[in-house]
């Protein structure tokens, strides 16, 4: 009889505790992004002009045949600021191509902040539209990602690049790419 | 005459604001189509703000997305076909409503079967206790 009585008594105590372990865990665990969906492949066709170029076209095309990074960037994106450093230290190395796309941002805005900070662009798509949002999967920038020669993407970051990234990652997966696809696989 | 400059104030900027959300987003030509495709935006997930549709979303990415569902609904898309190719791009996570799926059982039967357990439970529960009592 006590033992029954108790059971009751804890019975309140254990609704309490499960409402405390579930908000617990609601608390610890961050909110996720969709991460890694484009893994494997292919970007989706978009077509917007080059910086710079009205009328003219960019698209996957422009890395056609190459293992290359592409990164999506804006003057008014403060991790993209961040990023740039590593980008242009990279493309000092010219060991990757790098391609960039002027996401929702005003063409004179790009000019400057490439001609402030350095253009370590092999060419800059420019789409103030957001054409390259769904082709990309995009959830905001900045974002990159390492296409192989079939323009399959191997590789995406959603965060501001650092060192650390490009040479423990990206840099390795890119020269194994291109190894690879030398051998004829 | 500080009031009427208040209320004027805030009418003003109604205004402001009612235009600003009709000029930036062209509704399609077609009411019926534009109807599905507000549907739609009340059913996909903004990826920038987890848990608001695309519909109450200001964001960026959101509008995108409303660009999109609106031109494949113009095209003649099904809704299956639109939703499917969001899936496509990034996951079930897009979807407000989880589909029902091997991974998802537990999530959508998960609460009734627990109610139907602890209703047993209760019911043995009480059923001893009375036998006990008399």
């Amino acid at each position: 009889m006590t033992v029954r009585l108790l059971i009751i008594r804890a019975i309140p105590l254990l609704i309490m505790l499960t409402v405390a372990v579930s908000l617990l865990f609601g608390l610890m665990n961050k909110p996720t992004k969709p991460k890694g969906r484009m893994i494997g492949k292919p970007i989706a066709m978009f077509d917007i002009p080059e910086l710079g170029k009205p009328g003219s076209h960019f698209s996957p095309k422009a890395w056609e045949g190459r293992v290359a990074l592409i990164n999506i960037f804006a003057s008014w994106c403060e991790s993209c600021q961040a990023e740039h450093g590593v980008l242009h230290a990279l493309s000092q190395t010219g060991k990757l191509p790098i391609y960039g796309i002027a996401w929702k941002d005003k063409e004179q805005n790009i000019h400057q902040w490439l001609s402030a900070y350095g253009n370590p662009y092999k060419a800059v798509g420019f789409d103030n539209k957001g054409r390259t949002t769904l082709p990309f999967s995009m959830t905001g920038i900045p974002e990159t990602f390492l296409v192989d020669k079939q323009g399959v993407v191997r590789f995406h970051y959603n965060a501001a690049l650092t060192d650390d990234v490009i040479t423990t990652e990206i840099l390795p997966l890119a020269e194994e790419l291109n190894r690879d696809e030398r051998m004829g696989r | 005459m500080n009031r009427i400059g208040i209320i004027a104030m805030l009418i003003w900027s109604l205004i402001i604001g009612a235009a600003c959300a009709f000029t930036i987003e062209k509704p399609l030509p077609d009411a019926q189509q534009e109807l599905r495709a507000k549907a739609l935006f009340h059913e996909i997930r903004c990826v920038v703000c987890q848990s608001e549709s695309v519909a109450d979303s200001p964001a960026d990415i959101a509008a995108d997305i409303r660009r999109m569902i609106r031109e494949q609904v113009a095209k003649g898309a099904s809704d299956s076909d639109i939703k499917a190719s969001l899936v496509s791009h990034y996951g079930d996570y897009i979807l407000m409503k989880p589909p029902l799926n091997n991974a998802t059982f537990l999530l959508w039967f998960g609460p009734a079967l627990v109610l139907v357990t602890a209703f047993f439970v209760a019911m043995r529960f009480f059923r001893r206790s009375r036998r006990i009592r008399s």
